[in-house]
């Protein structure tokens, strides 16, 4: 079964609901792969997650982002402008690289805070990578889990 | 403008690129605009992170981006600014200059004329005045800067030459100067000092020349125009000047001069020494005045011999008047040497002193005086014919007389032994082929000049260049007369004289044509004591054969009409001279252009011949100086004749009371002196006025200085006509007379702070790279800086890449 938090580009990105709607859904323990750029607050992440770790499900997270967005190799002032009605910014970007890529930085080491202490697998991966590999790594563990236990 | 700011700031050299610079600085402005309003959108997920960081960075980015925008616009002005080379004066100016400080050459010339000697205040001078700015001048002399010292005052040169950075060197020789009695002569000092700096170049040391002085009228200058040459020369340099003094009324005995140089005591002139005393009055207004004015006649002991006071008039409005003053001679037997000659000394003085100088109220003069006036007539003795058989020493168709006896009787005309003690000598022609029997004559009248042999006429010029006189007789020959190319080869006199003479044609027996003696007012200074009786003198002497001789200007003493009687009077140019005249050295020529003899003119049979002859001796023989006196201006440096050979002292004398003595006061002595075969060379001028006396081997001699007449005129001068001649010698401004050391501090002169601005364009182009480079986080690329960002401009218009950010990272 696969969820989307939104269907369209436009609009802002609404976590909470797409863990509600999982919750509700998932009758019985389930593996469940969360692939997300998880831009959103962290207290919704967190929610989410302990509903799904309430009800007994796994959870495999791949937080995926653009390079551009882990790097920020900007040079000429530009106009961003925000995917989800944040607006434009008119900026040099690289007088605010360092400060962006802090926040960046923090914010994807709470997630993946967050994320071990529910003892879910995650990886943060860019959008120039597969997922296969990823996905097989953790799905190959998880077989490895169960041969040892029967 | 403000006073501050006029001060500070001067037109720049490239006024445009100053402004050209202001107008650029529109440009990083408009850049900054232009980057805000043309940026591409980039379309971005992470929003939140970007807005947390520029929310977090908003202050510093705008202070950091505001800062770089001025800095850049500051690049833009400094750099126009530095390229249109400001001028700056002022002590910042000073500053900025001391980057590109050249030290400068200070020429100080102090004016230590007479006239600086006048009063200017109690117990203080003009030149106490001038010495103390020069000092002030000295004081502010800056590190770096050399001067050398003038004097102004005739001599005018050097008195520290070589350009010296030692103050105390300057102060020393300003504390030494003393005012002279000489007249300035600032253009000497200029052109002197052009001379010290050939290389005015743009390279040299710049120059200053600062001309301390009260400028009165006695600077006669101001009417002479400098020439374009020393115009050009001086573009590098600045005349600084002091400004003219008031003025002064002022009185100056100008001149002693008497009639003759020589006087003999002979009786014909009474015993008298005819002096003329001349004064000047220099006022503004000049009233009708009468002044006294004091003559002794001193002898060498300092006796008074005799003393006159005479009143001098001066009607309103004139400001000379000379007074002549007789004063006779007595009792001075013992004054007398062993050759019959004394030397007295004549002082005029004012009997109050009316002006505003009290040193140039008297003046000397020294006068020789004779017992014997020691003759030679060279004549072929009696029965002896002449070359051509007319006359010579014949006395059958001459009224019984031959030339030499017409002349011996006009020498002693009463027959009962010399008159005025004259001593004759007669010679016949071949003794004078012995030198010796020159040395104790004055005069050697040639009766027979073509019985000369050549040498003898160059001992005769070697004697009239030591003093005596040669008067050459026409002798009554007919035919050619060589002798006459003889002497003109000899004397090279500046004559027309014919080889042959010319005569009247008999018209008839019953009269005689002859020329007359021309009536035009008497020009020769030896015979102006004839003038008054001239036109009778002259009227009945007729010359009826001569040579065709003219000799020029002042030098034809005595002139025939152009035309025989009746057309006499008839005035015309270029008239045939009787008796002509040509200065030999110390001595004369003269030639009387008939013969003594009644075939040729009846002048010896009329009153004028005994006048004539007496007259020309004493005053040819007194006409010049005397080879052992010497009268010279303050300033001059005379060569003394060879009558000063051996000279072992020269010391200033006092006439005090009935003393002469060596004057042992503050005055200076004389300068030095070198002794060579022509005479003696002063080495330096003579500068103070006064009676001289130096001993020689040969006795002693007088040498007299006095003031320079033209420098007691105390008048302010014409302040028109000195700032034309100021303008005409180049760059001047006025010296502060209050403050006479600002004049010469730098605050007037522009620096060029163009090279010091672009150091200071360098240093802030490295502070906005590193600025911008630190803002920027230069980790991320190869800085922002705005010369970073035109290098890499430069580099992609080459390349026609376009910008790789807008293919890369757009958001998820």
């Amino acid at each position: 079964m696969t969820y989307t938090d939104d269907e369209t580009v436009p609009g802002r990105t609404n976590l909470s609901r797409m863990f509600d709607q999982a919750v509700a859904k998932l009758n019985r323990r389930s593996l469940v792969v969360i692939i997300s750029d998880l831009f959103d607050e962290l207290p919704v992440i967190e929610r989410g997650l302990a509903q799904l770790k309430h009800r007994g499900h796994d959870v495999i997270l791949l937080q995926t982002l653009d390079p551009a967005e882990l790097e920020f190799p900007f040079r000429s002032p530009s106009q961003f402008l925000g995917l989800e009605a944040e607006g434009r910014l008119n900026l040099d970007p690289q007088a605010l690289r360092a400060s962006y890529l802090e926040s960046l930085r923090e914010h994807l080491d709470q997630v993946e805070q967050i994320t071990r202490r529910f003892r879910f697998d995650y990886a943060l991966l860019n959008t120039d990578e597969p997922l296969g590999p990823a996905m097989s790594h953790f799905m190959a563990r998880r077989s490895a889990s169960i041969g040892k236990k029967s | 403008m403000n006073v501050l700011t006029a001060q500070v700031l001067t037109p720049f050299v490239a006024p445009a690129l100053a402004w050209g610079g202001l107008a650029l600085v529109s440009v990083p402005i408009a850049i900054h605009l232009l980057s805000r309003w043309r940026r591409k959108p980039e379309p971005w997920g992470a929003m939140r992170f970007l807005l947390e960081a520029y929310r977090k960075q908003k202050q510093r980015m705008r202070f950091e981006q505001w800062l770089l925008l001025m800095l850049r616009c500051l690049l833009i002005v400094m750099l126009g600014l530095a390229l249109a080379r400001p001028r700056m004066v002022g002590a910042l100016g000073q500053w900025f200059g001391g980057l590109d400080s050249r030290g400068r050459v200070v020429h100080i010339v102090i004016d230590d004329a007479l006239s600086t000697q006048a009063a200017d205040g109690p117990d203080t001078t003009r030149f106490d005045k001038l010495t103390e700015k020069a000092l002030l001048v000295v004081d502010s002399l800056e590190p770096g800067d050399r001067a050398t010292l003038w004097r102004a005052g005739r001599p005018a040169g050097p008195v520290v030459a070589e350009p010296t950075p030692d103050r105390a060197v300057l102060r020393e020789a300003i504390n030494n100067l003393r005012p002279g009695y000489s007249r300035p002569d600032l253009p000497s000092v200029l052109a002197s000092i052009e001379e010290l700096n050939p290389g005015n170049t743009s390279g040299a040391d710049p120059s200053i020349t600062v001309l301390l002085g009260d400028f009165t009228r006695s600077a006669r200058y101001i009417e002479q125009q400098a020439t374009a040459s020393i115009k050009d020369d001086r573009a590098e340099s600045t005349l600084v000047v002091s400004r003219p003094m008031p003025g002064m009324d002022n009185v100056q005995i100008q001149s002693i001069r008497p009639r003759r140089r020589v006087v003999w005591l002979d009786g014909l002139s009474g015993n008298q020494v005819a002096t003329e005393v001349r004064v000047a009055r220099f006022a503004e207004d000049m009233p009708e005045a009468t002044l006294n004015v004091v003559v002794d006649l001193i002898d060498a002991q300092g006796r008074q011999v005799s003393s006159l006071r005479r009143p001098v008039y001066f009607p309103a409005g004139q400001g000379v008047s000379v007074v002549s003053v007789d004063l006779p001679v007595e009792n001075i037997a013992s004054n007398f040497d062993a050759q019959g000659g004394a030397v007295l000394t004549i002082r005029a003085m004012l009997e109050s002193s009316p002006g505003g100088l009290v040193f140039d109220d008297q003046a000397h003069a020294v006068v020789e005086l004779r017992r014997q006036l020691r003759i030679a007539v060279v004549d072929e003795p009696v029965g002896v014919s002449g070359a051509s058989g007319v006359s010579g020493g014949s006395v059958s168709e001459n009224a019984g007389l031959t030339p030499g006896q017409w002349v011996t009787l006009a020498l002693n005309p009463l027959g009962f032994g010399p008159l005025g003690n004259v001593e004759i000598k007669t010679l016949t022609p071949s003794q004078l082929n012995d030198p010796a029997v020159l040395d104790t004559i004055d005069a050697v009248m040639l009766m027979r000049p073509d019985r000369l042999m050549n040498p003898v006429w160059r001992e005769l010029n070697t004697f009239a260049e030591t003093g005596g006189l040669v008067w050459v007789f026409t002798p009554a020959t007919d035919g050619s007369a060589p002798w006459v190319s003889a002497m003109l080869e000899t004397f090279k006199p500046d004559w027309q004289l014919g080889l042959e003479p010319v005569a009247l044609e008999q018209v008839d027996d019953a009269a005689t044509l002859s020329w007359g003696l021309s009536s035009d007012p008497l020009k020769a200074e030896p015979l102006e004591r004839l003038a008054a009786d001239w036109q009778a003198l002259t009227q009945p002497v007729g010359v009826y054969r001569r040579l065709d001789f003219v000799a020029r200007g002042s030098d034809a003493w005595v002139s025939l009409n152009q035309s025989a009687k009746p057309d006499a009077d008839a005035a015309q140019d270029k008239n045939p001279t009787l008796l002509g005249h040509h200065p030999v050295g110390l001595g004369s020529l003269v030639l009387l252009s008939t013969s003594v003899d009644t075939a040729w003119t009846n002048l010896p049979t009329k009153p004028l011949f005994v006048p004539m002859i007496h007259e020309t001796l004493r005053g040819v023989l007194g006409l010049r100086d005397r080879p052992g006196i010497v009268n010279a201006v303050a300033g001059d440096q005379p060569v003394l004749a060879e009558a000063w050979a051996g000279l072992s002292s020269l010391d200033r004398l006092t006439i005090s009371g009935d003393l002469i003595t060596v004057d042992s006061g503050d005055a200076p002595a004389g300068p030095a002196w070198t002794v060579s075969r022509s005479g003696v060379q002063l080495d330096g001028p003579l500068t103070t006025p006064g009676l001289y006396q130096g001993r020689t081997d040969q006795g002693p001699r007088r040498l007299v200085v006095d003031a320079d007449p033209q420098a007691g005129d105390l008048r302010q001068i014409d302040e028109e006509a000195f700032t034309r001649w100021l303008d005409a010698q180049g760059d001047w401004r006025w010296l502060d007379d209050e403050n006479p050391g600002a004049s010469l501090q730098r605050t007037d002169e522009a620096a060029d702070i163009g090279w010091a601005l672009l150091w200071a364009l360098l240093g802030l182009v490295l502070i906005e790279t590193l600025l911008a480079r630190y803002m920027s986080h230069a980790g991320a690329g190869p800085g922002g800086s705005l010369t970073g960002r035109l290098w890499r401009a430069g580099l992609q218009l080459r390349s026609g890449q376009k910008s790789s950010d807008s293919q890369r990272g757009r958001a998820a």
